[in-house]
């Protein structure tokens, strides 16, 4: 056997281009899975240690009375809690805010990211994502507002992970948000020598979830509580917990299929090498060695590349895995991942692709070996007759003929390049669409979100002074089957909220749905839909009137009257101003302003870090196509080689050589093509219901025929590109190969 | 014959053919040139598998620069018509042979060569294939050069030139031409 293992250098030499490609999608492959899990898994485990360790707020709550110590230390007792009041500062200086956190002790607990602690009262930790965007350094001096801080490292809270300014905002805003942690003492110091707008309320942490009623009960009873929200519907919390989670089914779902679409790939292209390698096979038959000795000479042929391949995988997990990851969190504060890959997941990569690629290899072999010694050692193959019989009387020019013959005599081959032709489509006209979907939703959902130019939510119900604008409630209710938030708003009568844009039935006095909460909940005109108040609990069935075509808020839409009698309102109380104009209303009156200007950029910002993912499906798509259009491609070349030298000795130039043989496929990227269109628009639904679950936005399936012509454009020119590469190999091939082989 | 015909290159010397020199071709030049003056008959017939009998023939047809023969008459005068639409693994050696002649001859060049073509052949088969040369050289009127270990065969050829190691040896002209069915295969 040694003798015959010493050909491995030259057939390496002489098939570098198959070793290549088959290593590169076995690396491909293997980086999928590996960082896939990996990620999900490091995701989902460092979320939620630090929620775990650093005590994440189950809910948070606001009372009318105060609660003392002693009030807070019983509570704790009876309903096994941690409870603590919470304390931020605000403050705005043109496009920017800034959030300074009172240190706490019991919940919601900071943890620091990178420098020193604090300890001083001037020292101030910033969160990474402000600091990074605006080139904060540790040991810097900040200055706010007047007030000098000392920068003495970066922290996090980890109830705000998902760092959104106020819960009701669609995204992060990185660049224009930076929260500040300060000591306690720091904090009450700063809070005296300033006027910036401060919030207080409770953060609580059950030992015993199930309890948490009767807390909450209690906290009503006992201290008139006037808002819970808990950490179900607190997306600040509510996403990043469970973004492990999510990505993990995805991972399980996508990573598999694509891994064993790229190695059954792989695994073809072997057996055609060895298709190739008959005439040896033949020969060492004929010198006596035993079938077992064949077979397992081919395996380790095979297994070269799936080790080579499998080895750069993980190296390029280990290296870009953490890196990648980022991606799946590039909304929520970067916190210091402890990326590892799985030693079962490495053992799985390391071994199945030169397992599956050795398996392929010996029963190739194997079956070679049903052919007599003579066949192939006259490289034979008896069935061709048979296989290539197909339009022998057609008038036909004889290089359609070829062509066609070459598409239909090898139905495995045809099928494959289909195949990858069809998945490659797919890949890059998912990508265009989602982008197509994307836009759509940022150009339309920010102009239907945004009725008037400026939105001013109050932080108390106003009733007697006038500010101006037209006047409406906006409240929050949970719903009780999956404890989520959604939003109620009583919009004024006569207004421009009575031109709403309706998917179903028209406004007027009842209540309507988004067409967010009717995508996601299966719920239409007729309906009903239960909400709780989450301080009172009380439950309540409201019948849905129509759906408005809002794909961007979990809202509940009624008239201001309704909204009033549903919260239980004798006065014209309001909390919400509506105007074109741009109103005085600041300080302590407002909690936030929403304008329709402000909210396109948040959507574009957010919709931004969704194309990178896209941009990387469409790589992928582009990628795939290239290699497989290669490998299959070289796979007609190779079995081709001694016609193409024939046809060099007849006369023919290259040029014409390649248009008979490379441009046998060319019909498949059309089919290919046209078959990934009407798959891409299903997934485009199935897309659309994810994120509905996800991000509770409806993505409408959405895509321009711009879009289709680019990416039939893309696709098109990825694969005449792998020809271009092919005809290198082509115009190589001597025509002395059809004078020493071929024995037809 | 493959540095004759185009196919391969001199290390040294020089060849000319029907009075050009084409030792100094390019590559390109001389996929011209083969294209244009060449038509080959190889040993083992080196047909095109996935072609039937009458597609290995138009392939010289399609690309021929003289004014090329008619396929049909061509298949029909070889009699290789019964079996134009079989492909060359259904052929006997005999029969494959044939074609690649056919499809030599087919584009109407200036000079065909043929490499031990009956190497391959049972002598019915040899002799089969000759008469067939013989006619195509009556017929067309092409210059044909045969390369051949079979000593018997330079009965038919008008000119006879013996090589040893390389070098040519003796050069002579055939005074006692006989027909192929003289020939003791």
């Amino acid at each position: 056997m040694k003798a015959i293992n010493h050909t491995f250098k030259k057939d390496l030499r002489s098939n570098i281009s198959f070793y290549a490609a088959i290593g590169l999608l076995t690396m491909f492959a293997v980086f999928l899975s590996a960082v896939g899990f990996s990620d999900a898994a490091m995701i989902k485990d460092d979320i939620h240690k630090i929620m775990t360790e650093q005590h994440v707020e189950d809910a948070q709550f606001l009372t009318a009375l105060e609660m003392t110590d002693e009030d807070i230390s019983a509570l704790e007792e009876k309903y096994d809690a941690r409870i603590e009041q919470d304390a931020y500062l605000d403050y705005e200086e043109g496009e920017k805010s800034w959030r300074i956190f009172r240190g706490m002790d019991k919940v919601n607990v900071y943890t620091l990211l990178e420098g020193d602690d604090i300890t001083g009262d001037n020292e101030i930790l910033f969160d990474r994502d402000f600091a990074d965007s605006n080139s904060l350094e540790t040991g810097s001096t900040y200055v706010l507002d007047g007030h000098e801080f000392l920068i003495k490292g970066i922290g996090v809270r980890p109830d705000y992970l998902y760092s959104k300014k106020n819960d009701s905002d669609p995204w992060v805003d990185k660049e224009n948000f930076g929260m500040i942690l300060m000591t306690a003492s720091g904090y009450d110091k700063l809070r005296e020598s300033c006027q910036w707008q401060e919030t207080r309320y409770y953060s609580v942490e059950y030992g015993d979830e199930e309890r948490s009623e009767d807390f909450r009960r209690d906290i009503y009873e006992n201290f008139h509580a006037y808002s819970y929200i808990s950490d179900q519907s607190n997306s600040r919390i509510n996403t990043p917990a469970t973004s492990g989670d999510k990505i993990f089914s995805e991972a399980i779902v996508l990573i598999p299929v694509m891994a064993i679409v790229i190695l059954i790939l792989v695994a073809i292209v072997i057996g055609r090498m060895l298709e190739r390698e008959q005439k040896y096979i033949g020969t060492l038959a004929a010198l006596g060695y035993r079938r077992g000795e064949i077979g397992r000479h081919y395996m380790i042929y095979a297994i070269i590349p799936g080790i080579i391949g499998s080895v750069l995988g993980m190296a390029l997990a280990l290296i870009a895995g953490r890196d990648l990851a980022m991606y799946f969190v590039i909304d929520f504060q970067k916190l210091n991942y402890n990326y590892y890959i799985h030693p079962l997941i490495a053992v799985l990569c390391m071994v199945v692709p030169s397992l599956l690629f050795g398996l392929v290899a010996y029963r190739k072999t194997m079956k070679i070996f049903r052919r007599n010694v003579v066949s192939m050692l006259a490289e034979r193959d008896d069935r061709t007759g048979r296989k290539h019989g197909m339009l022998e009387k057609s008038s036909m020019s004889f290089r359609r003929k070829f062509r066609i013959r070459e598409l239909f005599s090898h139905p495995g081959r045809t099928v494959l390049i289909l195949f990858c032709l069809l998945l490659s489509a797919f890949m890059c006209l998912e990508g265009f669409a989602m982008k197509d979907m994307v836009n759509d939703l940022v150009d339309k959902g920010a102009e239907k979100a945004a009725v008037y130019e400026y939105s001013y939510y109050l932080n108390h119900m106003e009733l007697e002074s006038d500010l101006g604008g037209v006047h409406g409630i906006s409240t929050s209710y949970e719903t009780p089957d999956n404890g989520a938030s959604i939003g109620v708003m009583g919009v004024p009568e006569d207004s421009r909220f009575g031109g709403l844009e309706m998917k179903e039935g028209s406004f007027g006095s009842g209540f309507y749905i988004s067409n967010a909460v009717s995508v996601e909940r299966g719920l239409h005109k007729g309906d009903s839909i239960e909400v709780a108040n989450p301080v009172t609990l009380e439950k309540y069935e409201l019948e849905i009137f129509g759906v408005v075509a809002d794909n961007t808020q979990q809202m509940i839409y009624t008239t201001y009257d309704e909204a009033r009698k549903l919260m239980g309102l004798d006065e014209a109380y309001y909390n919400v101003v509506y105007s074109d104009e741009e109103l005085p209303i600041s300080g302590e009156d407002l909690a936030y302003v929403s304008d329709s200007k402000s909210m396109l950029d948040t959507f574009e910002s957010a919709m931004s870090a969704l194309s990178g993912f896209i941009n990387g499906v469409m790589f992928m798509g582009v990628l795939m196509s290239v290699v497989s259009v290669y490998l299959v491609v070289n796979m007609i070349v190779e079995s081709n080689k001694s016609s193409i030298s024939m046809l060099k000795v007849l006369g023919y130039r290259d040029r014409e050589i390649n248009g008979i043989v490379l441009n046998t496929n060319h019909v498949l990227v059309i089919l290919g093509f046209l078959l990934a269109l009407p798959m891409c628009i299903a997934l485009l639904r199935g897309v659309s219901a994810v994120m509905v679950s996800r991000m509770h936005v409806v993505l409408e399936p959405s895509f321009s025929p711009v879009s289709a012509l680019i990416c039939a454009a893309i696709i098109i020119i990825s694969y005449f590109v792998s020809l271009f590469l092919l005809r290198r190999k082509v115009s190589r091939i001597d025509m002395v190969v059809s004078l020493k082989g071929n024995r037809e | 014959m493959n540095m004759i015909g185009g196919i391969d290159t001199l290390d040294s010397g020089s060849i000319t053919v029907d009075g050009v020199e084409i030792s100094g071709y390019s590559k390109k030049k001389l996929v011209e040139y083969r294209r244009e003056k060449i038509g080959f008959v190889f040993q083992f017939y080196n047909l095109i598998p996935s072609l039937t009998a009458r597609e290995n023939i138009e392939t010289t047809v399609d690309i021929a620069v003289n004014t090329p023969i008619d396929v049909k008459e061509l298949m029909e005068k070889l009699d290789i018509t019964p079996f134009a639409n079989r492909y060359p693994n259904q052929l006997s050696g005999g029969q494959q042979q044939r074609v690649a002649i056919a499809r030599a001859i087919a584009k109407n060049p200036a000079l065909l060569l043929c490499d031990e073509l009956t190497g391959a052949l049972d002598s019915k088969s040899a002799a089969e294939v000759l008469d067939f040369i013989e006619k195509v050289n009556q017929t067309y009127h092409t210059t044909i050069l045969i390369i051949t270990h079979n000593e018997a065969i330079k009965g038919i050829a008008d000119k006879v030139i013996r090589v040893k190691d390389g070098k040519v040896i003796s050069q002579e002209t055939n005074t006692h031409k006989v027909s192929v069915a003289e020939l003791e295969l």
